[in-house]
């Protein structure tokens, strides 16, 4: 969180991670192309030329001014690939908010268990307490054969009331809930700070 | 009587490609070939993701605790009483507690303090002494930044610059390039990044521990010229950001983001969307 009192600005960062190819730059994706372009940056991608992540998406919303504050949300994405462990933990200093992307996939069970493991491990490494950190669970790829059914995926990353969220991101299905939700928690995590 | 070789087997469960691949992982398996068995047996998972067993031997078959952990929970999520799983998972987290326990803390490359706030007359000041060095270096703009990649101040000519991507991607880059440091065993950081091109320069550095600087010149600029733009933000900006924030030019801080400020947030993101 970083307010400027001159400007006004409240600036939260909202970090998006999850395994590889769970869907996090398509939850990007289809923010930027669905919010007007008044209120979003460009969409910035370093990517591979295959289109895997290879250091981060960024995308910015300005909302506008609320109760005398201009709120800024800074969405990043970490590249999933395990070769790139240093590189998420860059992209996950400083973060206000965690969006957790689940690939519902059974077969990919182990690589979202492990990059779970990895986002609490990571946290703890940069000093923050893992279970104070707002994050929200997204449950993606609903509509492929084949997913875990949504108690399994609560009990393994959602044992104490985390909210999750249902989506299909290709879509937008369940894309702006897990958003607005995570905004939620944000800004009631940065009203306990203030 | 035998039966006749070529006569046709039916698909009972016994004899399906799953279960004939599964089984074959399973003897690769008792035989040591981990490698063998591992491939096998990630193929029955993507056959069957809820095949119980394969994910049972796959934990058995792989070196590193976290896999096997995760796959022992996988059997888990699919059969909470699975009591090998159970044994095994208590197996490896105590292996874990003992190796993470022994382990000292690896070193982060930069702790970040989470919340920063600049009063109205900080933030003043820093712009008044980010003219100053910009217009004495005639630099097209500098622009500050910290290391998580949060724009604070930009000045000199940013109209054509999207000067928050730009301190992202600085931040990034220079991240990246302190753990590169690491990695080679350089102990102190790369203390400046230049990006040399036809008609702009660009430089990297940090200033203190929590923040960075980006200097772009329209030309080619001389090295000196540059290392006394930072001695000075150095020498005039840490002190800025290093005083106690005077909480009078805040009053209205906890009010604004009140109980209803999430709520009002909400509203002007749906009436953004298309």
């Amino acid at each position: 969180m970083f307010i400027n009192w001159k400007s006004r600005e409240l600036n939260l960062k909202i970090v998006y991670y999850g395994p590889a190819l769970s869907g996090k730059t398509t939850n990007l994706q289809f923010i930027h192309d669905r919010t007007s372009p008044q209120v979003r940056s460009e969409l910035v991608s370093l990517k591979t030329r295959e289109d895997r992540t290879i250091f981060f998406d960024f995308l910015q919303l300005e909302l506008g001014q609320i109760k005398g504050l201009k709120p800024k949300f800074h969405l990043y994405t970490v590249p999933g690939q395990v070769l790139y462990e240093a590189t998420r933990k860059l992209v996950l200093q400083g973060a206000d908010g965690v969006v957790f992307v689940v690939d519902s996939q059974m077969n990919r069970l182990p690589d979202n268990i492990q990059s779970f493991k990895a986002l609490h491990r990571q946290l703890i490494e940069l000093g923050v307490n893992p279970a104070k950190m707002p994050i929200v669970i997204q449950f993606n790829k609903r509509d492929l054969p084949g997913v875990a059914p949504v108690p399994v995926l609560h009990r393994l990353f959602a044992p104490n009331g985390t909210p999750t969220f249902e989506s299909v991101a290709t879509e937008g299905v369940g894309v702006f809930e897990t958003l607005k939700a995570s905004i939620n928690s944000v800004v009631a995590y940065a009203q306990k700070q203030l | 009587m035998p039966k006749n070789n070529s006569e046709p087997v039916a698909e009972t469960p016994e004899h399906t490609p799953e279960m004939a691949t599964l089984q074959a992982g399973i003897r690769a398996a008792l035989h040591g070939d981990k490698i063998l068995a591992r491939k096998l047996l990630l193929q029955v998972t993507t056959l069957n993701p809820a095949q119980e067993e394969a994910w049972l031997w796959l934990a058995g078959v792989t070196d590193e605790l976290e896999e096997a952990q995760a796959y022992l929970q996988t059997v888990l999520a699919l059969n909470p009483s699975n009591q090998q799983a159970q044994a095994g998972l208590r197996w490896i987290e105590s292996r874990l507690d003992n190796r993470d326990g022994q382990r000292p803390l690896p070193q982060s490359s930069a702790t970040v303090q989470r919340a920063f706030s600049l009063s109205r007359e900080q933030a003043e000041a820093i712009d008044r002494v980010m003219d100053k060095i910009a217009y004495e270096s005639e630099a097209r703009c500098i622009i500050l930044a910290d290391v998580t990649g949060q724009l604070i101040s930009a000045r000199g000519q940013t109209e054509q610059m999207n000067t928050q991507v730009l301190s992202a991607l600085a931040a990034g880059e220079l991240a990246a390039t302190h753990e590169m440091a690491r990695l080679v065993g350089e102990r102190a950081r790369f203390k400046l990044l230049l990006h040399e091109g036809e008609h702009h320069s660009v430089y990297l550095s940090d200033i203190g521990e929590q923040l960075i600087l980006i200097i772009v010149f329209d030309n080619e600029t001389p090295i000196g010229l540059v290392r006394m733009i930072l001695r000075l933000a150095v020498d005039r900006l840490l002190p800025l950001i290093a005083q106690e924030e005077r909480s009078d030019s805040q009053p209205t801080a906890a009010q604004g983001l009140s109980a209803d400020f999430a709520r009002l947030l909400q509203s002007v993101l749906d009436s953004s969307l298309k």
